[in-house]
């Protein structure tokens, strides 16, 4: 247990550059607080990294995938989580998402084109913490759809939810075509 | 995209609204603000959110296909549940200064029916919601200690990491009922 609550609480150890969890011990000193916008960047990036590492190392002609009839394809719970990001991402900078509707699969033929579109997703996101800062992380913005005044941390780790949501399921599609995630195998 | 994108977030406006997510898909363009709410606020309504889809997976799902699993490398059904429950405690007891729990996952063979593990389940989010409300805005951005990485925290950002980790196995959750031959209920027609 601890060591999965360990990986599900690195990102709060990585912004302060902890390089293991359990590496530390109670007698060490003590790592710089994180900042705010530290902290939620932190966490944005590491399910960002680990949909990556999904994206990557998922073989591509296993990328049209489902488990059954009614799901999303692998390619297609890749595209639909990245596009999702920008619900954080453009609102956050004043603008309407991007995406109001998943991009088509025939628009991102191959892995290359979808990893590096899941790349940018996270990137985005990722930069738009960084430009808001620890101040921006409590500014008040209106969440287009719904006209709800919400702080910008709020809506990111929203997003962070959802994407964990379809890292969730992707999980199983790994274990269900006979292979196994990436966080899942021995450290080497 | 917008509904399924509405439904994941609703929790971050549930509690001012209390509008379904469908009605918040419906909302006019033009519509004013609606008002903020509080920062403690917003984590127990994220933190409630991720909850109810998870109890109302382990009220729905089959008794006799709890201990359904999709690969033999996987954890069960109940197994699943028990384990986003259970680490919930992480947080819950750390946030209120106790210790974390001695145990690991939950053992299945102490729960032994759907009942055990339903209550289980919902204790797990009282518990963590009731912890979530003893914290004011300014207590649920104060410092705690996270002892794996002997790391100050802020309170609100370790509840979102525990949010984030019950989404993963609630993600992983949707995939079993659908191998299953079943639906999630998220995903049925509302009525």
């Amino acid at each position: 247990m601890k060591k999965v609550i360990a990986g599900a609480m690195l990102a709060l150890a990585v912004a302060s550059g902890a390089s293991f969890l359990f590496a530390r011990t109670r007698s060490e000193a003590r790592p710089p607080t994180p900042s705010p916008s530290q902290v939620v960047l932190s966490q944005w990036n590491e399910i960002g990294r680990k949909l990556v590492a999904m994206a990557e190392d998922f073989p591509e002609d296993k990328y049209d995938f489902k488990p059954t009839a009614a799901q999303r394809t692998f390619a297609e719970q890749i595209l639909h989580v990245s596009a999702s990001m920008y619900y954080f991402t453009d609102p956050a900078q004043g603008q309407k998402p991007r995406y109001p509707d998943d991009p088509k699969r025939d628009g991102l033929k191959t892995k290359a084109e979808i990893v590096a579109f899941t790349k940018k997703c996270i990137e985005d996101g990722a930069a738009v913490i960084k430009s808001k800062g620890d101040k921006g992380m409590s500014e008040w913005i209106t969440e287009p759809e719904s006209k709800q005044q919400v702080q910008v941390s709020d809506l990111a780790y929203s997003l962070t939810e959802h994407s964990g949501e379809h890292y969730g399921q992707l999980v199983v599609y790994y274990r269900l075509a006979g292979l196994v995630p990436p966080e899942s195998r021995p450290k080497k | 995209m917008k509904r399924l994108f509405l439904i994941s977030v609703i929790a971050v406006w549930a509690a001012l609204t209390a509008m379904p997510a469908l009605a918040q898909d419906t909302a006019k363009k033009d519509a004013a603000p609606k008002p903020a709410v509080g920062l403690s606020q917003a984590v127990l309504d994220q933190w409630n959110e991720i909850g109810r889809k998870l109890v109302a997976m382990a009220e729905d799902f089959p008794e006799d296909k709890y201990d359904f699993k999709p690969t033999p490398g996987q954890r069960s059904f109940a197994e699943q549940l028990l384990h986003a429950a259970g680490a919930n405690y992480f947080f819950t007891n750390l946030v209120k200064g106790e210790k974390p729990p001695a145990q690991e996952d939950p053992p299945r063979a102490n729960f032994k029916t759907k009942a055990d593990v339903v209550a289980y389940v919902k204790k797990s989010m009282e518990d963590g919601a009731a912890a979530i409300k003893a914290k004011s805005d300014a207590g649920i951005a104060g410092m705690m200690v996270d002892p794996f990485a002997n790391q100050q925290v802020r309170v609100f950002d370790w509840a979102y990491g525990f949010i984030e980790h019950m989404g993963e196995h609630y993600g992983q959750l949707a995939v079993y009922y659908r191998v299953a031959g079943l639906v999630p209920p998220e995903s049925r027609p509302k009525k």
